[in-house]
């Protein structure tokens, strides 16, 4: 039973399976939750009249901590909500606020896009699903008809044109004769609702949906990661994934391998699996697996930090480890890189809610964290020769970057404080540990930022088995012909903005024009043929030898820049709010939209093109004629800077 | 048990107090205030903290709860046994909680005040705060030493302050 879709309506979880037919089931699936009183006598009443209204019976509650005695009720959040309140918050509530659809599959032992007996763990899946692809050619963002529409069927392109209404009974009729299992579609989750209210105006479908049934999930703002992010809402049909190959960031980064990974590991469908962030594809992964375990799931999060002496609050309360490089060039210079470093200390150091007062016992989060780095070992290995796996290793890099940080999250089911303080504190132990190894086996430490090092010096394969013998961590070692650490504006180095050649000949770019998502187009585009310039270069004298075709590609572009399509000046960036104090060229943009009623929401991305950088008035990206040349001309001189002082370096080294 | 935070809020013990104060106030209140040495002194912060980093650790001897859900403050309020319970308001522990856990937190507060020395304190109220507040004993707000209006400037040199004379019905001590 490969399962495709799942949902949850009317207490009844429904299921779909792969394929032309595939098996549609309705499982019933009543609400319940289990609940622990710490004082039952004292709560008589309340026992007692939970028991004339729903079913309850006695049991043991299985908690990462312990097991409880307590009851299970049948019935919804809503009452477990109720006892709550006339607890006074002393009721402990545990399973309350699951998926039905999770939990049903959890019991059953069903796995989403998996065959029957699969394992969950395995890296080799099935990813060849039937799929069409559907792209609309009209812009998203304003309203009007449906003009133009293509679908990829079977290899063959067809496009629909015309009045919508034939277009959307067109297309229906083209999918519900594929009826493929997936669907490919830009900017679907705003199309396909505009799509589906047509298409119930002029009395027709539109086939996405193999019940004709749709699922709404809500758009949202969000703060993650001290960014404001959207999440734009969608319909999701019964039955096939959809997937909005636009806006999915799992898409994006790890294909539709990626997402039915994620779906198979988080017990989600994968329609879920292509929207959510890697956060909650993470957490929903440590709640399915405390389910098939027989773990209970904290309703709330109550279990505080423990009583700290202001000393030591001060002392653990760091971040990670970062060693400043000095601004230059390096030759001969080595990186070294643990493979998930925070979760693989999380698994080595047994790091755990319930082992911070029980080390001895073995922990919840290192167990369930196990297997998913075993599987990251070896994806990592094969995409180097495999390139199917590439998507597969992304999913899996993503869920455990993630994992980390959902331990100190305030709503983490299966997180704390403490564990948090505990991973980074390992974490800056191993990095000073590593650089006393190297200094010790005479290398030169160049740079550190928290699971990596980089290193000046000769006898590397030594330097790496020692490391991994004395840390008993999994690294990967990078060796480049040259690498730059460019200053900060006070000349001392930048942590974060460095690029180099591999000895293999490619480039690692990071933190510079070409790599930030909010670089023009057209700048981005000169950096990176600079760069790919830079990168013919092995020795230092190579690179110096670039200076005068660097540079009269600069004075070109420099010229010709005021006749540069004002497209490909546009500037992407996420706006934070809608209300923004201080004239910024964000804020000209949300009045922009707002001219054209385009509705905004925290965490949207905006493109304009800056019109006068004096008042910062812009131009939407697809409306702009103009643009101010002297902007974007110091733009493109700090990208020139980046490039050129790789140049300057190569020739004060002697080059 | 007594201590002054400031020289016009004294806080006593079995009493739960609402502080409005700027943070310089309650962080000059608490460093080298020697009657916190003397006793269990418990700081409660929730997500984020404006007090905590301002504190001299070596001038007070305290203990620090952080709660970074209301539930957890819930939690925590019951578990003490501090003679002093300090609680710097974060209005984001509610958020999404619910509204009934703030007057929770507020009754929470009151009983835990019948026997100990409680303080909820916030540099701005907002509606959870007030909300916590109305069942403090006491409520005090401490304007800003900023807020105050600025003393009158002498311009220049020996200007005469009532160059009309002094105003009616005033007297000097000359003319007593």
């Amino acid at each position: 039973m490969w399962i495709l879709d799942t949902c949850s309506r009317n207490g009844q979880v429904e299921t779909w399976e792969r394929g032309r037919g595939g098996r549609h089931l309705v499982i019933p699936a009543p609400p319940s939750f289990l609940l622990y009183l710490p004082d039952p006598h004292a709560h008589g009443d309340l026992l007692e009249g939970l028991e004339c209204r729903f079913p309850l019976e006695e049991c043991h509650i299985r908690t990462v901590y312990e097991t409880l005695d307590g009851y299970r009720v049948q019935a919804g959040r809503e009452v477990a909500d109720l006892v709550e309140r006339q607890t006074q918050y002393e009721a402990l509530i545990f399973n309350a606020d699951l998926r039905l659809d999770q939990c049903v599959l959890a019991e059953r032992n069903l796995v989403p896009c998996s065959e029957e007996g699969e394992s969950r763990f395995s890296i080799d899946l099935l990813s060849d699903l039937p799929a069409m692809e559907i792209s609309v050619a009209d812009n998203p963002f304003t309203p009007g008809p449906v003009t133009s529409l293509s679908l990829l069927v079977d290899g063959r392109q067809v496009r629909l044109e015309g009045d919508e209404k034939t277009i959307i009974s067109d297309m229906e009729a083209l999918i519900r004769s594929a009826d493929p299992d997936v669907i490919l579609f830009p900017q679907a989750d705003v199309w396909v609702p505009r799509l589906a209210a047509r298409a119930a105006e002029y009395g027709l479908g539109t086939g996405f949906s193999r019940s004709g049934r749709f699922r709404r999930l809500s758009a949202k703002s969000y703060w993650s990661y001290g960014k404001t992010e959207y999440r734009v809402g969608a319909l999701i049909p019964d039955g096939r994934l959809l997937v909005d190959t636009r806006q999915s960031f799992h898409y994006r980064e790890s294909g539709l391998a990626g997402i039915l990974l994620g779906a198979r590991l988080s017990g989600l469908p994968p329609n879920l699996s292509a929207r959510f962030t890697s956060g909650t594809l993470i957490s929903s992964y440590e709640v399915y697996e405390a389910l098939r375990q027989g773990i209970a799931v904290p309703y709330r999060k109550s279990d505080p930090e423990a009583v700290r002496r202001f000393s030591s609050l001060k002392a653990a309360d760091r971040g990670g480890m970062m060693f400043q490089p000095r601004p230059g060039i390096y030759t001969a210079v080595h990186e070294i890189d643990f493979t998930s470093l925070y979760p693989s200390l999380i698994v080595r150091d047994n790091l755990s809610p319930e082992t911070l007062a029980h080390p001895g016992r073995r922990g919840f989060l290192p167990g369930v964290l196990a297997p998913l780095i075993a599987m990251r070992m070896e994806t990592k290995q094969k995409k180097a020769h495999d390139p199917r796996y590439a998507g597969l290793d992304a999913i899996l890099k993503w869920m455990l970057v993630t994992c980390f940080g959902y331990t100190g999250y305030r709503n983490a089911k299966f997180g704390r404080i403490e564990v948090h303080e505990a991973i980074t504190g390992s974490a800056r132990d191993v990095l000073l540990h590593v650089k006393d190894i190297a200094e010790e086996m005479g290398f030169a430490v160049l740079h550190g930022i928290v699971d990596c090092l980089w290193v000046q010096g000769e006898a590397v394969t030594a330097f790496k088995e020692r490391v991994e013998r004395e840390t008993r961590l999994h690294t990967v070692v990078d060796a480049y012909d040259w690498l730059v650490f460019l200053p900060m504006a006070d000349r001392s180095g930048a942590y974060n903005r460095y690029y180099g050649r591999f000895a293999d000949g490619s480039l690692k770019v990071r933190g510079i024009a070409s790599r930030r998502g909010d670089t023009p187009v057209c700048i981005r585009n000169v950096q990176q043929e600079m760069l790919a310039l830079l990168g013919q270069a092995r020795t230092l004298p190579e690179i110096a030898s670039f200076r005068e075709p660097l540079r009269e590609r600069y004075r070109q572009i420099r010229e010709t820049l005021p006749l540069v399509r004002p497209a490909e000046m546009a500037i992407s960036r996420q706006i934070s709010t809608l209300r923004y104090r201080h004239a910024c060229p964000e804020a000209s943009a949300v009045q922009a939209c707002a001219a054209e009623g385009i509705a905004l929401s925290p965490g949207m991305e905006v493109s304009y093109v800056v019109t006068d950088a004096r008042t910062w008035a812009v131009d939407l990206d697809w409306k702009a004629t103009r643009f101010d040349v002297g902007y974007y001309q110091r733009l493109l001189q700090k990208a020139w800077e980046e490039v050129i002082f790789a140049v300057e370096q190569a020739e004060m080294e002697g080059g | 048990m007594e201590f002054d935070l400031h020289p016009s809020v004294t806080l006593r013990s079995g009493t739960f107090s609402a502080v409005v104060a700027p943070e310089e106030v309650v962080l000059a209140g608490l460093n080298d205030n020697p009657v916190l040495r003397r006793f269990l002194f418990l700081f409660v912060s929730g997500n984020y903290s404006r007090i905590l980093p301002g504190i001299n650790r070596r001038s007070v001897n305290i203990e620090v709860r952080r709660a970074f859900t209301s539930f957890q403050l819930l939690h925590i309020l019951r578990e003490s046994y501090h003679t002093i319970v300090f609680l710097e308001h974060d209005a984001s522990l509610y958020e999404g909680a619910g509204g009934e856990v703030s007057s929770q937190v507020g009754e929470s507060l009151r009983q835990l005040g019948q026997s100990t020395l409680v303080v909820l304190y916030a540099a701005s109220p907002d509606r959870t705060f007030e909300e916590m507040a109305r069942l403090a004993d006491r409520v005090f707000y401490v304007a800003s030493p900023a807020a105050r209006p600025p003393a009158p400037r002498a311009r220049g040199r020996g200007r005469e302050r009532y160059p009309g004379g002094l105003p009616r019905g005033q007297q000097t001590l000359g003319g007593v």
